[in-house]
């Protein structure tokens, strides 16, 4: 199976419950787990849940890595022309790592682990014995990595 | 919403590596109309890859002056923490210069003077600063086993 990069169809809803708050420092833990290469499971805009992950056993598991993946720091939101957005900083790293991996997902810890998006990394990464950091895109109205336009 | 990937074996991520995504983000915010003729996107499709090895060029010192400082902060007992606070500010502001000075040697001169551009372009290295120092910080106390 495969990740498709996508914000998740359940985060969009449980926006408007207010059940995500991703202001900096006072606003729910987000954090970003790592996908297998190869996973069983299918990941995108149906995920609902870190639970899918862990459901198919398709987490990365490997040196430097613990189950959950990492926590991210919350930049409160903002808003550029018509488009709200928000971004995490610094970008997520894992140092003397030694894994693969194909894809990550962003969840909601504080909220029952509910998954806000999937990001494909275009194909297999692997680490050895080194820094593996996920970079996220520059936090504008067009690139940001997540966006209410 | 698309992110991209640093991988580094056996280390931290070297200088160059920082550099590069750094001129890379910065130059992607110049936007040239890819179905345009006209002489100025002529000119600026042909700059803007020139622009970003430049800057990437411009910046590697830097970054290598930031992590190699990060590192000797912790092995001399400055930063006793993983958590400590960090302090980017004059990296950053050398940084701002460097690029101001590339840039300044460009077609794009006028645009990188746009105060909403300069703040982008700061927020832009201040984070990756504040990446390679963390990296470098994390290695350095993995080392001591701490």
């Amino acid at each position: 199976m495969a990740t498709t990069t996508a914000m998740c169809t359940s985060f969009k809803g449980e926006v408007l419950q207010a059940i995500h708050n991703f202001t900096a420092s006072t606003g729910n833990t987000f954090k970003m787990a790592l996908i297998k290469v190869s996973p069983t499971g299918t990941y995108g805009a149906a995920s609902t849940n870190y639970s899918n992950i862990t459901g198919n056993s398709d987490e990365v598991s490997g040196t430097g890595y613990s189950a959950g993946g990492t926590t991210l720091t919350n930049v409160t939101p903002t808003t550029s022309g018509t488009t709200a957005l928000t971004t995490f900083s610094p970008n997520p790293s894992w140092t003397s790592a030694t894994f693969s991996c194909s894809a990550c997902m962003i969840y909601n810890s504080t909220n029952g682990n509910r998954s806000v998006s999937c990001h494909d990394f275009g194909g297999t990464q692997t680490v050895s014995a080194g820094t593996f950091t996920v970079v996220m895109p520059t936090a504008d109205a067009s690139n940001a990595i997540l966006r209410i336009a | 919403m698309e992110v991209a990937v640093l991988v580094t074996n056996g280390g931290p991520h070297p200088p160059d590596k920082w550099a590069s995504l750094a001129g890379s983000k910065i130059a992607d915010l110049i936007q040239i109309d890819d179905n345009s003729a006209s002489d100025l996107a002529i000119q600026a499709r042909k700059a803007k890859p020139r622009l970003a090895l430049d800057l990437s060029d411009a910046l590697e010192p830097l970054f290598a002056t930031a992590t190699s400082d990060e590192l000797n902060r912790v092995n001399s007992g400055v930063v006793t923490g993983r958590f400590d606070q960090f302090q980017p500010d004059s990296y950053v502001n050398t940084a701002m210069d460097i690029t101001s000075s590339v840039m300044g040697q460009t077609m794009f001169a006028s645009h990188f003077r746009e105060p909403d551009v300069l703040t982008v372009v700061r927020r832009i290295l201040q984070e990756l600063i504040l990446d390679a120092m963390n990296i470098e910080r994390s290695w350095a106390f993995d080392a001591k086993g701490l």
